[in-house]
């Protein structure tokens, strides 16, 4: 007996052993350095295309057929209720809007619309706040039918009914003319859907086919970028009332009606979803690929291993691969980076101590290094930044925000203002239980403890995480934002009082801000806007509602025969997803 | 018996109802609900009209009666997570993977482990003991998300024998490999160890002494005797670990990807997904109850001492 | 009964062995199996494992190099090296240290979760044993709810309502933990003392002893519950690795410790984030708690061959 088992004791070790060689080998590590050097920014320059024609090293259409991971299944594919970045990156393959953004100027660009309607060309009358788009022609629906913009008057309208849109961007486009009134309706009663219709009537109105009319309820800079939201598609009012409840879910996936470059081949639920080019397609250029399977793994490390074992051609890089695989020659033009059109920011609940003290909000922004940051907990996929706005953002001015940068002696400086007996209460950081997460808050522990301040890090679920910070239990929450579109009141509306309770999670409330915010996006003249933006901006760092920390680099793999990717800064889930209507397969 | 088996089978029903009630209380007892602020951009008068429109405004036993009322008519709710899609549709579409990869691993167990324990037991100090034990160590001693992952980079992306993630269903074997590995190694060394020492005991024991004494070959002494006898308490194991492996496979399924009921449950439980959840609950607690009573009632049949009163 | 020689107060005779030399040196029940268990080598390695891990975990803040929760900033997974020897986490913490520490928790959890058992699962199976049949019935009702429920949810729904209380803060968000897995897991011992103690009703020397008039509780206690112990003293050994290894799983989830505290469970759930980039977060604590595992299996191994009368 115990010959043997000394055996196996010996046998256990050399297993255990030859499994962390495994790993280690299949890790694919070679170099033991984990520290990344700067990562560079941008992405890969687009391969070249002849104008007009196919890509020469296309391979045959039978190989034109991608297979990416979408990371979580969407809820639904209904246009008016997506709102998540892995619903979106899907629907936008699968409904037009009336426009989209152009990925280097920010400027809209028309996509169902034949052009931007401006004071100029009529599109947009004296009053300011009528606006006509007119449609391009001959637009269709995947079923044949013609998409008229009757479809765009009864999606727009579609999306101020809470008992679709509630759970994602239906209280979002609030400055169409009688939109306040109509989302303050009773979703339960009987007559609600007509009373949404009666309450927009005026303001949503297909004058003809190819003419859709939309009034503002005041003059606003933002107004016409809501139209670039996925809330606003069209959407074919037979196929919603035929599939009722079921409209856009996985069971009945297969009968829904797209306007874009692609419709539905098959949804697997827990699996994957599979979507086809839509012949029918005629708002833009037909895409090279015949079908984009989407999986739903939401195991990075798996995810990334699936990848290797050729199931994948795509899969995000988990951040502690990045340093030894940025610096491998065999996977250099295999890595995508791109900067996410957003920040990454730590909420604070600013209605309880010690939050509520500004100059303590600003030390503890001074307290953070952000670069320690990015280069421990984030690889360097995480670069640092101080401002909430991102640099392509109109209007944005990221040396405002100088004063909040890391600085310990002017955050000792900043806390004993704001304390001067020293006795600082503690901070609670509460984070869910991922080991990334964990990582971050562990960092701003010790940071922040150089200071001075205690914090206390609990660590529980997603759903506890928004209850607790509702109830001010919590004080804090590491977040972000990301922009929906380009322009800049998307942003800086998150901050105002009427944000509270919506995505106001901070519960940041002051007047002044508000009226700033209310200002520059009734400014149409471009120079005067950018000043009081300036104003505003100049506010917010002196007043700090958030601890802002960083940009994410967001970074894919894709293989090497996957070609024609684009960068685009409003790219969803996956790196070049706004513009997959380019990509292509290359023979291999 | 008879007795006692159809009381133990009408006790069902009552054990079940006072799960789902203690679940549904549980459930609304924790924070959060399913349509907080979540990483979408959606506004409080929206999300207070989808909670409306689930009755989640009215007081809690409203809202069981509701539920009650919908489960009795077989209807197990809406899922919340989807807003559209039916429980019904999600078990409906899901709970194959989870059987299939529950029944093959039960089976890998059962064989893996009863054939190293009978080895064990017989073979002492040989090379097929040493390997089969070393074996039953390794998968013993590790969680199996840890045997998962080394498995994977071993032979997955290294060697690229097996796919990483996915499930292929019964006929898609390659699939299956890693995930039952992974998943049946701790049950399996947890079988084999109660084999051999149930072996070793009836070995023992004087009818074997007797049977040998008999003149009756090694072999035949074994498999008829030793095993059969031996195998009774291990029986009485499959029912308690095949529900385990059942309900208990969603790390591996969250790992691998495999689309079943497993990794819905715990979506479900972190997301408060309430209809899922109570559905998922009273499924799993059926499959335990079931597989208990199943085995209780084949140990009956086999060991012919046992009687229940 | 046979009796040697000298006994008998007869002279020995000369050149032949007396029967005395041929007897086995009486013991008692506990002594018989404290001697079989030293013979059982493995079981000796199992033991001194354990006691060496509860030393470390006792004499933690002495043995480790680092406080568990100091962040090396600029060292994050290293690799082992002679300022690390484990290397460090994801956090830039030194995995020595949290795998020293760790064992506090880890083996408190397991520890822990044995005494809620064994309380819930004597009271259960004793009433339902010794209380009659309504009793009995009712309370293996009661058992196969409680045994019916997946535990999983179970756990999570009490940590998470638990959460909001006091209680959440004790031992760093552990109590809560183990005090769910707990409630879930006493299932299986007490049908086993039920069981026992139902056989060892109809025992001839219980029955001996009522007919000589003790009493209900001397009966228990003299001679039922000492007898029942030695399945239960196995049970509970074996109990002690399952319940750690369930609380791995379970920060799987999210649920478990707080950070900054440490223990197996977390640094292995810890060291998967990392684990294509580097193996060590996840080694160390692995290793750790397979070798702690295996070491509480043997010695339930041995503890059960040593125990049982059936293989005297």
């Amino acid at each position: 007996m115990s010959i043997r088992n000394r055996w196996f004791l010996l046998l256990g070790a050399l297993l255990s052993a030859a499994m962390v060689g495994a790993v280690a080998c299949g890790g694919g590590t070679s170099s033991s350095d984990k520290t990344a050097t700067a990562a560079a920014g941008g992405g890969k320059t687009p391969a070249a295309t002849t104008a007009g024609g196919a890509p020469a090293d296309m391979a045959p259409d039978a190989q034109q057929v991608l297979t990416v991971n979408a990371q979580s299944e969407p809820n639904t594919q209904d246009p008016q209720g997506v709102s998540y970045t892995y619903e979106l990156t899907v629907n936008h393959q699968l409904f037009i809007t009336l426009f989209d953004q152009d990925p280097k100027t920010s400027e809209l660009i028309p996509l169902a619309a034949s052009e931007v309607p401006t004071a100029s060309n009529g599109g947009i009358a004296a009053d300011g706040v009528t606006y006509t788009i007119k449609l391009k022609p001959g637009l269709k629906w995947s079923d044949g039918t013609p998409l008229t913009a009757k479809d765009f008057a009864y999606g727009i309208i579609r999306g101020y009914n809470l008992n679709v849109s509630g759970a994602a961007y239906g209280g979002f486009f609030t400055n169409l003319k009688g939109a306040d009134a109509v989302l303050k309706l009773d979703p339960k009663s009987a007559t609600y859907v007509q009373d949404v219709q009666n309450g927009l009537k005026d303001s949503v109105v297909a004058v003809d086919d190819a003419t859709l009319k939309l009034v503002a309820n005041a003059k606003s800079a933002s107004f016409l970028s809501n139209l670039t939201l996925a809330v606003t598609a069209a959407v074919q009012q037979a196929n919603v009332e035929a599939l009722g409840s079921n409209y856009g879910v996985a069971s009945s996936a297969t009968q829904l009606v797209t306007s874009g470059p692609f419709k539905i081949k098959e949804w697997a639920p827990k699996d994957h979803a599979t979507i086809v080019a839509n012949d029918n397609y005629t708002a833009g250029k037909k895409p090279y690929l015949k079908e984009i399977t989407f999986k739903f793994i939401e195991d990075q490390n798996q995810a990334y291993n699936a990848y290797q074992a050729n199931q994948l051609d795509e899969a995000m890089v988990p951040a502690a691969l990045y340093p030894s695989i940025s610096g491998d020659a065999s996977m250099k033009n295999q890595i995508y980076q791109e900067e996410e059109f957003g920040t990454r920011w730590i909420t604070v609940d600013v209605t309880i101590p010690p939050w509520n003290n500004k100059d303590f909000v600003i030390g503890i922004n001074q307290a953070t290094d952000r670069e320690a940051i990015g280069r421990d907990v984030y690889f360097g996929l995480r670069k640092a930044w101080t401002a909430p706005c991102p640099a392509a953002v109109v209007g944005c001015d990221p040396t405002i925000f100088k004063n909040l940068e890391y600085n310990l002696d002017a955050a000792k400086a900043s806390i004993a203002k704001a304390f001067p007996d020293g006795k600082i209460p503690d901070v609670t950081l509460e984070t869910v239980n991922d080991p990334t997460t964990k990582a971050l808050a562990t960092t701003l522990q010790a940071q922040w403890d150089k200071v001075g301040v205690k914090a206390n890090i609990v660590t529980t679920d997603q759903k506890t995480l928004r209850a607790d910070m509702k109830s001010h239990k919590a004080g804090t929450q590491i977040t972000g934002w990301g922009m929906d579109y380009a322009d800049p009141s998307d942003l800086w509306a998150i901050f105002t009082t009427a944000s509270v309770g919506g995505n106001n999670l901070g519960f940041y409330s002051r007047t002044d801000y508000d009226k700033l915010e209310a200002d520059q996006d009734a400014e149409l003249d471009p120079a005067k806007r950018t000043a009081i933006l300036k104003q505003l901006q100049q506010f917010l760092a002196a007043d700090p509602p958030v601890i802002q920390f960083a940009i994410q680099l967001r970074t894919d793999v894709y293989k090497p025969y996957v070609k024609g990717l684009v960068t685009s800064p409003f790219d969803y889930i996956l790196y070049g997803d706004q513009q997959l209507v380019g990509v292509y397969i290359a023979k291999h | 018996m008879t007795g006692y088996f159809v009381r133990r089978i009408l006790w069902i029903i009552p054990v079940l109802w006072l799960i789902s009630i203690i679940t549904f209380g549980l459930m609304h007892a924790v924070k959060g609900g399913p349509f907080e602020a979540g990483e979408g951009k959606s506004s409080e008068a929206g999300r207070a009209a989808l909670a409306a429109k689930y009755h989640l405004d009215r007081p809690v036993w409203v809202q069981y009666g509701y539920y009650m009322r919908g489960l009795v008519q077989g209807d197990l709710g809406p899922d919340l997570a989807s807003q559209g899609t039916s429980v019904n549709d999600i078990l409906k579409h899901n709970w194959r993977p989870t059987v299939e990869l529950g029944v093959v691993t039960t089976l890998y167990a059962v064989v893996v482990g009863v054939s190293l324990g009978i080895l064990a037991a017989t073979r002492r100090n040989s090379v097929i003991d040493y390997v089969s034990v070393g074996f039953a160590t390794i998968g013993a001693s590790t969680p199996n998300f840890v045997l998962g992952i080394m498995l994977v980079l071993l032979f997955a992306v290294k060697f690229k024998f097996f796919p990483a993630i996915g499930w292929g269903g019964l006929t898609g074997w390659k699939y299956m490999v890693l995930p039952v590995v992974s998943l049946g190694s701790l049950p399996a060394a947890y079988i084999a160890r109660i084999t051999r020492a149930s072996m070793l005991e009836v070995m023992n024991q004087d009818y074997i002494r007797t049977a040998r004494a008999k003149g009756l070959r090694e072999r035949i002494v074994t498999m008829r005797h030793i095993v059969r006898n031996a195998l009774i308490p291990v029986l009485t194991l499959i029912g308690p670990i095949a529900a385990g492996l059942l309900t208990g496979s969603f790390i591996i399924e969250y790992f691998f990807s495999i689309p079943g009921i497993g990794r819905a449950y715990v979506q479900a439980i972190l997301g408060r997904d309430y209809p899922l959840i109570m559905a998922t609950t009273l499924l799993y607690a059926f499959v335990i109850v079931l597989a208990n009573l199943t085995i209780d009632m084949l140990y009956a049949v086999v060991d012919p001492r046992i009687r229940y009163s | 009964m046979t009796q040697s020689r000298v006994e008998a107060g007869v002279a020995p005779l000369p050149g032949v062995p007396a029967l005395s030399d041929f007897a086995k040196p009486a013991r008692s029940l506990w002594g018989d199996a404290l001697h079989r268990l030293m013979g059982n080598r493995l079981a000796i390695v199992g033991l001194v494992i354990i006691a060496v891990v509860a030393l470390a975990a006792v004499f933690a803040p002495l043995i480790s190099p680092h406080p568990y929760q100091q962040v090396f900033s600029g060292h994050a997974i290293a690799d082992p090296s002679l300022s690390h020897p484990f290397g460090t986490n994801l956090s830039s913490q030194d995995t020595m240290a949290r795998v020293i520490y760790g064992a506090r928790n880890s083996l408190g959890v397991g520890v822990l979760v044995q005494f809620i058992i064994l309380i819930i699962a004597l009271l259960v199976g004793g009433a339902a044993a010794l209380g009659g049949k309504w009793a009995d019935s009712l309370l293996m009702r009661l058992t196969d709810v409680v045994y019916a429920f997946p535990d999983l949810l179970f756990v999570i729904l009490l940590q998470q309502v638990l959460s909001g209380t006091a209680l959440a803060n004790y031992m760093g968000g552990l109590f809560v933990v183990f005090f769910a897995i707990g409630l879930v897991g006493w299932v299986n011992l007490a049908r086993l003392i039920r069981g026992q103690m139902l056989l060892l009703k109809v025992t001839d020397y219980v029955i001996a002893a009522e007919a000589l008039g003790a009493t209900r509780s001397r009966i228990v206690i003299r001679h039922m519950l000492p007898n029942t112990l030695s399945p239960v003293i196995v049970a509970l050994t074996f109990g002690v690795p399952s319940a750690i290894f369930t609380e791995a799983t379970l920060s799987f989830i999210g649920i478990g410790i707080r950070p900054p505290l440490a223990d197996w469970g977390n640094m292995i759930y810890d060291g998967y984030g990392p684990i294509l980039a580097t193996p060590w977060p996840i080694f160390f604590p692995a290793l750790a708690l397979a070798i702690t595992f295996l070491s509480f299996q043997f010695l339930g191994d041995g503890l059960r061959d040593a125990l049982d009368p059936r293989t005297r």
